[in-house]
């Protein structure tokens, strides 16, 4: 934070290391609100590695209520496993067992499962740079002062050019609606972890959390957005782990800041305490909000109009059509009256907005 | 060839036929850039002519010259023109010296006629006759005699005076005051008093100070007697002495593991922003290290930035730092001299592990009105001085303050606009001479800090001491010193930006505190101190409250802690005989941690956490909770090995009962002192040490090496993640562990001529280990790991340069190892985004650390009789912009890890400063 004195910040490579690596990684909650578990197992990986995490496959993987049931969870792929339609007792304390293919045996430390408040409301105001998105929430029974959210964003957006015609065998035909790939729907979850505490408060309010902020002339705010905010309430030990993950991972390197650390959760190697496991093992319900924001909601100067960038199109006559039959180049439109003369085409990433990661399917919320 | 200039000296005072030396010698000189040593080669062989120079003089010096059959001293004159160099001639010896001629002729009165009828009483006070600089020189040349003339010389008697700066009239301490043959010297005590047993005889008597210039006395001694030297100061502006003392107090001193710094080395040395700073140029010493630029904080020898006494005129400074680190608290127009002491700690200090730093403050001038100050584009400072009773009362006051708020808002980034940082200090003293044996001295210091990053939350900090001091002198042989005082540190975090959670979080510390110390020579060779003090601390810990009537913050504050810390000493330095000095010294004290305090009990057998806590116990006002007590013995012994060179050891232990909590790398405002307590022990650290001291070329080098191994008990260290900050429940998140530390340190400094300065290189490790029951209270599986300050090589480099009387140029090179850091060694998912997880604490380091810097300093003109002294000082700090990191850090950003490297400086930073004086 200090850095702003005069200070300056430069890429740091990091030096190869040949620590061994072989942590598992455990991201599990047990959600009351719909009765579910779902626990992921991945392998951590070494980070001058440019793979990716791999999964944990054939783990057994189960929870147990204290000195009650023990339900096993069904693997369905990618290292996650899942249980629909678990009676859970919100009274009772639950644990998390698991059995890796290698043999070892994890276990995570009981835990109780708490009630999250609903939401007060997210409230979102602009500023010249964006718009800044808030959450507000309390407890009237003032026992829950810790809270953890993250958010799922969606937003509308088009590509470059609409495109009514494709080319099929060699023949242009026109477009059905369904086949529409000039509106998408892009979804993105946070990555940023976002809690809070009403510890050193009188009443258990949060006012105001920032959640995010868009800054002015993103994609997002094109057409109409929408972002769901999920809250949990977290106990002190979710808290203080999130917290110090938050602080390893966010604010280091500063003069002020703390010297990083080692984070591990709660969940533990049986036959070796010194073995490192990752991640956090928690449960209670969910309480969701969603807003929308269109582009009409908007003051003035944050309406910003569509730029297409160095999108041109170019044009081809009808018989040389099959020329743009490729994987880099869609129709357009036809052009010519009365008659067609020829078509204008563009390249795939201008006419299919598929190509910026969205999906042309419509969100059920929309 | 001083030795030989001494012996003249003397052989002339014996020999009455001086004849002047009329015959001149010619030569034949043909030289083009030569250097000096060629050109006397070359007169040597064609003239009965013998050249006595020291080198360091004339090292300087090219010689392009082509004379044909020309009288030497014409050569010398073209030679010397446009130089400080003199010649004189006496038979067919040349002495060439710098800053004035060497005389070969009785000064006017040598033998003294005047006080030929002196009675056999005793004190003379021969101040009166010094007052000019001209007289200086007669009193360096001119015979004292002590005593009444008589044949009988055997036997030894007590010389004793005091030594004091000529243009304040303040004693100067720890000032040496030595004859050479044979060796027997002493230094003067805070008084500037010494006292020595010399035979009877004709002596010269030498006197060094640090920032002085060096002196000499002959003395012819009959009796026990006083001689009371004034000391010049060693301003660039007035002449410097040219005789050169052999022995140096660095070979000859008791005292090892002692660097002294004077003002006019530090404002020698090329710094950033402009500001001389007493503890930048400490920095620069071996054995001395620093976590990272921007920080005050020292690491001496292996201990942790806490774990050093930083006294300002006898009072505690908790946080020495303005402006997050890049100034130190201590003005540099108000202070005479800051001494380190990194082992053979004396008996009189005690209370931190590591090292002493004594700043001292200077007095005010008892003579007349002056004042200095300096304006840089940072700060500026002023310092008034004068007399209030003409040679009995002077004062003295010093402010400084910054402007960097106004900087920061000039700047284009709307975060800095909306930053604010400024700091003020100010430093008052009033002695007051009662009489010749009592006087009595106030300081007070107040410095504050105060910034805010963006606008948010804002920082408030500072340090207030006030201390009182009365020295007396029961006699010759007994003198003591009173001290008592207040020191109180406190900061404040406040942030007012979402009304609903605005806070006001104080802290604050006060320690009161009384010592008495005295010294006394019963007889020659032996030195007794002894003394007692206390100190009783009172921490607010932490109280926090809500600010503003919109606020909902629950007010929470943190119970008081107090206790009371005392300790008797005894030391004896013995000097067996002009070989081999011993000193053995013993302090003993004793801490208690005293209610009224609720202290939580935790399950025994179970890690201390907060869900193993079991009971809470009450202790009213004034009851013992913890108590704590022990011996702290401290010994050295030095033994000359020959003319120049000497071995010294000691051995320390000290105790420390208040621990600095902080799991940030560098000293930050808002760190938490604790007392030790049930849970925290004090710490304890030995260390024992070992030097070699030798001067080279006739003492124009000296070069040491010091070796030590430390052992430290009770380090404080932290679960990982621990949460310092208003934790009800320290214990909790606090570990116990051990440290050891070694290393050596290569020193050679060439303290004086046209170049100057010093080379050293430092190996050093510390390493630190948990010595928890349980996994949660063991840090890297309880094996030792690398301090965070633990940096193995640090080379230093100051070089100064005159080119002449008003310019300077210097140079500073710096390179350590980089600190070790704690890498992120895997990557995993969780929640869509990348997370990072560390490697053992320590085991990384960042980049090394290379820093070049470098300063001119341009004078005014000389005339000493000039209203207003003047100068610049341009410099650039990191001349080469090197990137040096600070620290190394990783941020998961849209799910993507990102390794980042932060320079505190990353490019060159020019200041020109403004200096005067008058």
């Amino acid at each position: 934070m200090l850095s702003l004195v005069m200070s300056c910040v430069d890429p740091y490579q990091l030096p190869f290391t040949n620590e061994t690596t072989n942590v598992l990684v455990v991201d599990g909650f047990i959600n009351t609100s719909d009765q579910s578990a779902t626990v992921k197992l991945t392998r951590a990986v070494r980070l001058s590695d440019a793979k990716t995490p791999s999964p944990e496959k054939k783990a057994i993987v189960s929870i147990e209520e204290q000195g009650g049931a023990v339900t096993s969870l069904a693997e369905t792929g990618n290292g996650i496993y899942s249980r629909k339609g678990i009676a859970l007792n919100s009274s009772k304390n639950y644990r998390l067992t698991i059995t890796a293919v290698d043999g070892k045996k994890y276990s995570s430390d009981f835990i109780t499962l708490l009630q999250t408040p609903p939401i007060d409301g997210v409230r979102w105001e602009t500023s010249s740079d964006g718009v800044n998105i808030y959450v507000n929430t309390h407890d009237p029974s003032g026992t829950k002062p810790f809270y953890r959210w993250n958010f799922v964003e969606t937003w509308l957006y088009n590509s470059a050019f609409y495109s009514s015609i494709k080319l099929v065998n060699g023949a242009v035909v026109l477009r059905s609606d369904a086949e529409n790939i000039f509106d998408c729907w892009k979804t993105v979850s946070s990555s940023d972890i976002l809690i809070s505490s009403t510890v050193r408060l009188s009443e258990s309010t949060i006012h105001d959390f920032p959640i995010t902020t868009i800054p002015k002339g993103s994609q997002k705010l094109l057409i109409r957005y929408s972002l769901q905010v999920n809250q949990f309430s977290l106990s002190k030990e979710a808290y203080d782990y999130w917290q110090q993950l938050r602080k390893t991972t966010t604010n280091l390197g500063g003069l002020f800041d703390p010297l990083p650390s080692q984070v591990t959760g709660n969940v533990h190697s049986e036959s070796d305490p010194m073995e490192s496991v990752l991640g956090f093992f928690s449960g209670g319900s969910v309480s969701s909000n969603r807003i929308f924001i269109s582009l009409n909601d908007l003051p003035p100067a944050l309406k910003v109009s569509r730029n297409i960038g160095d999108c041109t199109m170019d044009s081809v006559l009808v018989k040389d059509v099959k020329s743009v039959g490729g994987v880099a180049f869609l129709l357009v439109s036809p052009y010519g009256t009365p008659f067609t003369i020829g078509y204008q085409y563009s390249s795939v990433g201008c006419v299919d907005c598929r190509k910026q990661g969205g999906i042309t399917t419509r969100p059920d919320f929309w | 060839m001083i030795r030989f200039l001494n012996t003249l000296i003397i052989c002339i005072s014996i020999s009455l036929s001086v004849v002047a030396q009329q015959d001149n010698q010619t030569s034949s000189v043909d030289l083009t850039g030569a250097s000096f040593d060629q050109l006397v080669k070359i007169i040597e062989e064609q003239t009965p002519y013998h050249f006595y120079f020291r080198p360091a003089d004339t090292d300087s010096i090219r010689v392009t010259v082509k004379l044909m059959n020309t009288p030497v001293f014409q050569i010398l004159d073209h030679v010397f023109s446009g130089t400080d160099l003199h010649y004189s001639l006496y038979e067919n010896q040349i002495y060439v010296a710098k800053g004035r001629r060497i005389v070969t002729k009785l000064p006017a009165d040598f033998f003294n006629e005047e006080n030929k009828s002196t009675p056999d009483a005793v004190t003379f006070d021969f101040r009166v006759f010094e007052r000019s600089e001209k007289q200086v020189k007669t009193a360096e040349e001119k015979l004292y005699v002590v005593g009444t003339k008589s044949a009988d010389l055997q036997g030894e008697v007590t010389l004793s005076g005091v030594v004091k700066d000529m243009r304040t009239g303040e004693g100067l301490a720890g000032a040496s005051v030595f004859i050479e043959n044979p060796t027997i010297g002493v230094a003067t005590d805070p008084f500037g008093r010494y006292s020595l047993r010399l035979p009877k005889g004709r002596h010269i008597l030498k006197v060094h100070s640090v920032g002085m210039k060096n002196t000499q006395r002959q003395v012819m001694l009959y009796a026990m007697g006083n001689l009371n030297v004034e000391l010049e100061d060693d301003i660039t502006p007035l002449k410097e002495v040219v005789v050169q003392a052999e022995a140096d107090v660095r070979v000859t001193g008791m005292q090892m593991g002692m660097e002294k710094v004077d003002v006019k080395t530090m404002r020698q040395m090329p710094l950033a922003l402009g500001e001389p700073d007493i503890m930048k140029v400490m920095m620069t010493l071996p054995g001395v290290q620093t976590t990272g630029e921007g920080t005050i904080g020292l690491n001496v020898r292996g201990g942790a930035t806490s774990q050093n006494l930083i006294l300002f005129n006898d009072a505690v400074v908790y946080n020495p730092s303005h402006l997050f680190g890049f100034f130190s608290t201590f003005n540099s127009d108000v202070i005479k001299s800051a001494e380190l002491y990194k082992s053979g700690i004396g008996a009189e200090y005690g209370g931190r592990l590591s090292s002493v730093l004594e700043v001292h403050g200077r007095e005010g001038n008892l003579k007349k009105f002056s004042g200095s100050g300096g304006i840089s584009p940072i700060a500026g400072r002023l310092t008034l001085e004068g007399p209030i009773v003409k040679e009995r009362t002077s004062f003295l006051i010093g402010v400084r303050s910054t402007y960097s708020d106004w900087l920061l808002h000039q700047l284009q980034s709307k975060t800095l606009r909306n930053s604010s940082a400024a700091f003020y200090d100010l430093t008052a003293n009033v002695t007051h001479k009662i009489n010749d044996n009592n006087s009595i001295s106030l300081t007070g210091y107040l410095s504050q800090d105060e910034f805010r990053l963006g606008s948010d939350t804002s920082y408030r900090y500072s340090d207030r001491n006030a201390s009182v001091k009365w020295k007396h002198v029961f006699n010759k042989k007994l003198y003591s010193t009173v001290t008592g005082g207040q020191s109180m540190y406190n900061y404040s975090v406040s942030s007012s930006y979402n009304p609903v959670t605005a806070f006001k979080l104080d802290f604050s510390i006060k320690q009161l505190n009384a010592k008495a110390d005295f010294i006394f020579f019963p007889s020659a060779g032996h030195t007794l101190t002894a003394g007692a003090s206390i100190i009783r601390y009172t921490l607010a810990p932490g109280n926090f409250q809500p600010k503003g009537t919109e606020s909902l913050s629950i007010p929470d504050v943190l119970q008081q802690e107090q206790a009371v810390e005392s300790a008797i000493y005894a030391g004896e330095n013995f000097e067996i005989n002009p070989k081999l000095s011993v000193y053995f010294g013993m302090r003993y004290s004793f801490y208690s941690y005293l209610g009224p305090r609720d202290v939580y009990q935790y399950t025994t057998g179970q890690p201390r956490q907060e869900n193993t806590l079991e009971d809470t116990t009450r202790y009213a006002f004034g009851k013992r909770i913890a108590n704590y007590s022990g011996f702290e013995p401290r010994a050295s012994l030095r033994l000359v090995l020959s003319k120049n060179s000497s071995l010294k050891m000691s051995y320390n232990r000290m105790r420390q009962y208040i621990q600095m909590l902080s799991n940030t790398a560098a000293i930050t405002p808002i760190d938490i002192w604790k007392l030790s307590d049930s849970y925290v022990k004090p710490q304890v650290g030995d260390q024992v040490s070992l030097g070699y001291y030798k001067n080279l070329k006739g003492n124009v080098i000296e070069a040491s090496v010091e070796t030590y191994y430390k052992i430290i008990q009770n380090t404080v260290d932290y679960k990982n993640g621990a949460v310092l900050l208003l934790n009800h429940h320290l214990e909790t998140d606090v570990l116990n562990g051990n440290g050891k530390a070694y290393g050596i340190e290569f020193m050679l400094r060439k303290p004086a001529g046209r170049l100057n300065g010093w080379l050293s290189y430092t190996y050093s490790r510390t390493f630190l280990q948990t010595t928890g029951a349980y996994s949660s209270e063991i840090i890297n599986q309880g094996k030792f790991y690398p301090a965070s300050y633990d940096k193995p090589h640090a080379i230093n480099f100051i070089g100064n340069y005159k080119f002449n009387r008003r310019f300077n140029f210097s140079l500073s090179m710096v390179y350590s190892t980089g600190r070790p850091i704690t890498l992120p060694i895997v990557k995993y998912d969780l929640e869509g985004a990348g997370r990072v997880y560390y490697s053992d604490r320590n085991q990384y380091r960042i980049p090394d650390y290379f820093r070049t810097d470098l300063s001119f300093n341009i004078e005014g003109s000389h005339k000493i009789k000039k209203l207003k002294h003047s100068s610049w000082t341009i410099a650039v700090y990191n001349l080469m912009g090197r990137h040096n990191a600070y620290s190394v850090y990783f941020v998961s950003r849209n799910g993507v890890i990102n390794g980042y490297k932060l320079s505190i400086f990353g490019q060159a930073i020019p200041t020109i400063t403004y200096n005067f004086k008058f």
